[in-house]
């Protein structure tokens, strides 16, 4: 990479060079006599000489110098100027004569003269090199654009899976992306999809020791459910017997939770098949109806089948925990609204309560695990925090999202969003 | 006494099963793994199948008793485990239970079981015809057009409790209260499994579901 580079930068200067050698070369390219016709002009200027003297000769010397851009001097065989202008060529002095200068020679009727000319600056733009200029921008255009696309692809790649692998797609690799380059840029992808190997592996490590810890918490729990029996049984005091139940029960159902949440985030296995969602939020109405125990109602217009592609057994969890979450904060004698749309390829379920709603800063939060908007009031209602979370994993594995909000009309309003083509 | 085998690699927990199944009338025997469960299965009125079990497990141990036995089989499960295998006809569960349990629900549960089984003193006298659908509830024998239907002992019940009352609707809880011997809730989906898979014996146009009612078999 570090001598890519350096070739790269000596290239372009190279090529820089060579562009303006290639506009300059006719400006400074020798012009010789007969590219001016300079033979035809010291005729000319004899003729004039001779016929009309010193004053014309000025006079058509400036002319050829204002038409021509030619800057001319006639002198006598022997160098010396026959007028007093400003000479071309530095013989006279007795220095070499410019090297862009050029003379002519001829026969006079008075002897030998020789006609010196130079090119004025105007002259080379007059019979300008602008298509040799145009041709070295984009020679020169097209060099750099290589350059800067050799140097920023990989850079621009490699920022892309950056933003994949922080927005949580832990198995997104550098090297793919970038092609096997022995150069430093290849080294940075391998080191990167090294780091990414490594980052991967400690959250599936610890992502498996969640779930080994929860799976084996689940004997002992078992073990307990036995005994307490026994114990009830046998006649211990139930009082006591009952809580120890009650909270044998919260960790059991606490453990299934968090189950249900590693097997969502480790991208399992969606099992989709053609669902009718209008039966499916039926059925779910109905039961929630059930567990609401007249206490609060759930308002559900049945509408058209609505087919759609889901994991009907998820999603089904995922709208039974809002329509629960919804449960334990609505007042009694209110309604739970419960409702289906679909708007061009999304559908959108939602559920919407009279309760008090959550503040603005915590609607984002609700989603994630563990986090209590009320505490106090969830606990008593048997919640672990953990059911939105799950709800979002159910919407995210189907290419769908949950978001919250407080509903202009009051209580808090959940909407599950999700393709209706997976 | 019903004789019962309890298959589970848990020994402390099995210790504690026959601890409290036997104060429920049960004679109870633990084997902890599933070719032991497999090979001793025949002696016994039911089984309590654990699915994780080393040399084999639940799954293969229940499809190998299901090759020469119809004895009354409760699975016990991990949640979320993949219920409609375990009651679908792949497998042939006569009911499940996800660890852990309440010992008093399995208990229950190996009582309504064990009365879902054949008594084969009985005669053909009591059937219960619908159309060419005839059912021997003595026998636990069901006959679609004359060709035995092959059904465990929970599709039987949910059946004849159907049958019963064919051509009207019946209640997803008194359905399970009757045919499962317990109280319907929302989350268990055994009844629906039950169902699902009498309809796919019987043909689904016989077997109506009324959403967010009940079921109904059509006369």
């Amino acid at each position: 990479m570090y001598w890519r580079i350096f070739a790269w930068f000596l290239a372009a200067n190279l090529a820089t060079a060579a562009a303006t050698v290639y506009v300059a070369r006719p400006i400074y390219a020798a012009v010789t006599a007969s590219d001016l016709g300079l033979d035809a002009l010291a005729r000319e200027a004899v003729d004039v000489f001779e016929r009309s003297g010193r004053r014309a000769l000025h006079d058509w010397l400036r002319r050829q110098a204002r038409q021509r851009q030619l800057q001319l001097q006639l002198t006598d065989a022997d160098g010396r100027p026959l007028l007093r202008l400003p000479s071309p060529a530095l013989s006279d002095a007795g220095r070499p004569a410019r090297p862009d200068a050029i003379s002519a020679v001829i026969e006079g009727r008075h002897g030998q003269y020789r006609l010196q000319g130079r090119l004025l600056p105007g002259h080379h733009l007059r019979h300008g090199p602008w298509l040799r200029i145009a041709v070295s921008v984009v020679v020169l255009a097209l060099v750099a654009l290589l350059f800067s696309r050799w140097l920023s692809t990989p850079i621009v790649r490699l920022t892309q899976v950056t933003r994949r692998m922080a927005a949580g797609d832990l198995g997104a690799r550098a090297s793919p992306q970038i092609g096997p380059r022995p150069d430093e840029m290849g080294e940075l992808a391998r080191e990167f999809d090294r780091m990414a190997a490594q980052l991967q592996a400690g959250m599936d490590n610890q992502k498996r020791l969640l779930r080994d810890i929860s799976h084996e918490l689940r004997s002992p729990l078992a073990r307990l459910e036995v005994a307490l029996e026994l114990a009830r049984e046998r006649g211990g005091p139930p009082a006591e017997l009952d809580r120890i139940g009650l909270e044998a029960g919260r960790l059991n159902s606490l453990i299934d939770q968090i189950l249900t949440l590693i097997r969502l985030e480790s991208g399992g296995d969606l099992q989709r098949a053609p669902c009718d969602l209008n039966a499916l939020l039926g059925r779910l109405a109905d039961d929630a109806r059930y567990a609401a125990d007249g206490r609060v109602d759930i308002l559900w217009q049945a509408g058209e089948a609505l087919i759609a592609e889901v994991d009907s057994r998820l999603l089904a969890s995922a709208v039974d925990n809002v329509l629960r979450n919804a449960l334990c904060h609505a007042p009694d004698g209110s309604n739970i609204e419960l409702a289906l749309s679909r708007r061009g390829g999304q559908i959108e379920i939602r559920v919407r309560d009279q309760g008090p709603g959550v503040g603005e800063d915590q609607l984002e939060r609700l989603f994630e695990p563990f986090f209590r908007a009320s505490s106090a009031r969830e606990r008593s209602s048997g919640g672990h925090g953990v059911g939105l979370a799950i709800v979002a994993g159910v919407l995210r594995a189907h290419g769908g999202r949950a978001s919250a909000r407080n509903h202009p009309a009051g209580g808090l309003e959940l909407r599950l969003c999700l393709p209706a083509r997976p | 006494m019903p004789r019962i085998l309890i298959a589970d690699d848990d020994t402390e927990l099995t210790a504690l099963l026959q601890d409290y199944l036997g104060g429920q009338g049960f004679a109870c025997d633990a084997v902890h793994d599933g070719v032991a469960a497999q090979a001793q299965a025949a002696q016994y009125d039911a089984l309590v199948l654990d699915v994780m079990m080393p040399r084999q497990d639940g799954f293969a141990a229940l499809s190998g008793i299901r090759r020469s036995s119809t004895v009354p089989v409760i699975m016990l499960t991990a949640r979320g485990e993949d219920i409609d295998r375990i009651l679908g006809l792949e497998m042939g569960a006569d009911d499940y239970l996800p660890k852990p349990f309440n010992p008093r629900e399995l208990a229950a549960r190996l009582k309504a079981v064990l009365r879902r089984r054949p008594d084969p003193g009985s005669s053909d006298a009591e059937t219960l015809r619908v159309g060419d659908l005839s059912l021997l509830p003595g026998r636990r024998e069901a006959r679609l057009d004359g060709q035995p239907l092959e059904l465990t002992g929970t599709e039987f019940e949910v059946l004849a409790v159907l049958a019963e009352s064919a051509g009207m609707v019946v209640e997803r809880d008194a359905l399970s209260r009757q045919a499962l011997g317990r109280r319907w809730l929302p989350s268990d989906r055994s009844l629906d499994m039950h169902v699902s898979n009498l309809r796919r014996k019987l043909g689904p146009e016989r077997l109506k579901t009324l959403r967010g009612r009940g079921y109904q078999l059509v006369k």
